[in-house]
């Protein structure tokens, strides 16, 4: 078996995880098992289903057509089966992506598609749709001295008691080829994300934070025009608790698991700890000085 | 149609927040988000019962300065906006 920590949580799993950080100590004890089996077609009696997924009794099904089966238990277990003649590091993007994404939200985490890293101790997120910035500016950031925490999947730990919590991501930055090249990131780059895309697994520059840090402030990213200003925007409530809605790790899966009321309630505890913003800035990687200029400005302005 | 003497009431699939001085309400069933503050977080409050709007205009007069023409006029408006969202069902006499 192969030991990872990924989410904060110890994962053994007996495929190796070419997007995983590092390995843990072979031996410790493991949260979370994910390991290939027979994974059925369908469930016996789901309670909801729709056309590639059924629940029932706290597992989650999940077929993706022609590449691999997932069956996802009750917050601790991933059964997968890779259909016949595909790649195996195909399946693990699924793997490491949605089906973890599943897993994360059985055991009832606040659980979101944003790239994070480490300001002054605290965790800095930032949500979008993909294609908007996120892993380019965390890596920027963390090439910037600020400690990589999180790419895509970033899951928030509410307790109730004290600010959430963001534990390290664990798994390796996916950027695309033009992105690392502009980061001067090439001498960090792992492997290809999958065949014949141009995307590939980086270790991020610097040190990635080492533990969990509390929650202080969350931004949704909007793309500009090169030549508009960079501007953030302070979110009222109802804005906020929108913006983490739509950036939902994903969307659908909240409605589909009836996560609604929680994800409601959790969204707004965190909130109560976090400053939630929008940040529209230009895509293009060479304004990436001007706008991590002007994030760090706004970490001074709100006191991080 | 929203006049004076229709009868509101908050929908029944209602998630609710307050922090600090905002009150965020989603209706889960049309997926739609609503934020109050200020006037419009009173206005919730005071229709946690089915409220005429007459009545509940006559208790923002009592409270605020504010005419009975424009009080009435801001409160239809306001109030159309929540049944559109699917944040209140309204009866008409």
């Amino acid at each position: 078996m192969w030991h990872y920590r990924i989410s904060g949580l110890e994962v053994a799993t007996d495929i190796r995880l070419p997007g995983a950080q590092s390995e843990t100590s072979v031996g410790c004890t493991s949260e979370i098992i994910m390991r290939r089996a027979p994974v059925p077609e369908s469930l016996n009696a789901p309670t909801s289903h729709g056309l590639d997924w059924a629940m029932a009794d706290g597992c989650f099904l999940w077929r993706v057509p022609n590449v691999a089966r997932f069956l996802i238990s009750h917050g601790r277990e991933i059964l997968f089966a890779i259909e016949d003649g595909i790649d195996e590091g195909d399946a693990v993007i699924y793997l490491l992506g949605s089906a973890f994404g599943i897993l994360l939200h059985q055991r009832g985490h606040l659980v979101l598609h944003a790239s994070a890293v480490a300001v002054n101790g605290k965790a800095v997120l930032f949500c979008g749709p993909s294609g908007a910035g996120k892993s380019t500016l965390a890596a920027a950031l963390a090439g910037a001295g600020r400690a990589f925490l999180n790419d895509d999947v970033c899951h928030i730990a509410v307790n109730g008691s004290g600010a959430p919590t963001v534990p390290p991501d664990g798994r390796l930055l996916k950027l695309w080829q033009n992105a690392l090249t502009e980061l001067a990131l090439e001498d960090r780059k792992v492997a290809a994300v999958a065949k014949r895309l141009d995307k590939f697994y980086v270790f991020p520059p610097g040190e990635p934070a080492a533990e969990a840090l509390p929650l202080a402030a969350i931004y949704g990213l909007h793309v500009a025009d090169a030549r508009q200003d960079i501007v953030i925007e302070k979110l009222d409530l109802a804005q906020a608790v929108v913006l983490l809605r739509h950036n939902a790790y994903r969307p659908l899966l909240v409605a589909e698991m009836r996560l609604e009321p929680n994800f409601f309630g959790d969204s707004v505890l965190a909130l109560r700890y976090a400053g939630a913003f929008n940040l529209t800035c230009p895509a293009d990687l060479t304004a990436m000085p001007r706008v991590i200029q002007r994030l760090e400005a706004h970490w001074q302005e709100i006191g991080l | 149609m929203l006049v004076l003497s229709s009868t509101i009431k908050r929908s029944g699939d209602l998630l609710q927040a307050q922090l600090a001085n905002e009150v965020v309400v989603m209706s889960i069933e049309a997926g739609a988000y609503f934020g109050f503050a200020d006037v419009g977080k009173r206005i919730w409050e005071l229709i946690e019962q089915p409220t005429v709007i007459a009545d509940l205009c006559t208790r923002l007069m009592s409270e605020y300065n504010v005419t009975a023409e424009v009080c009435e006029a801001e409160t239809l408006g306001f109030l159309n906006d929540l049944e559109r969202q699917g944040i209140i069902h309204v009866t008409n006499p």
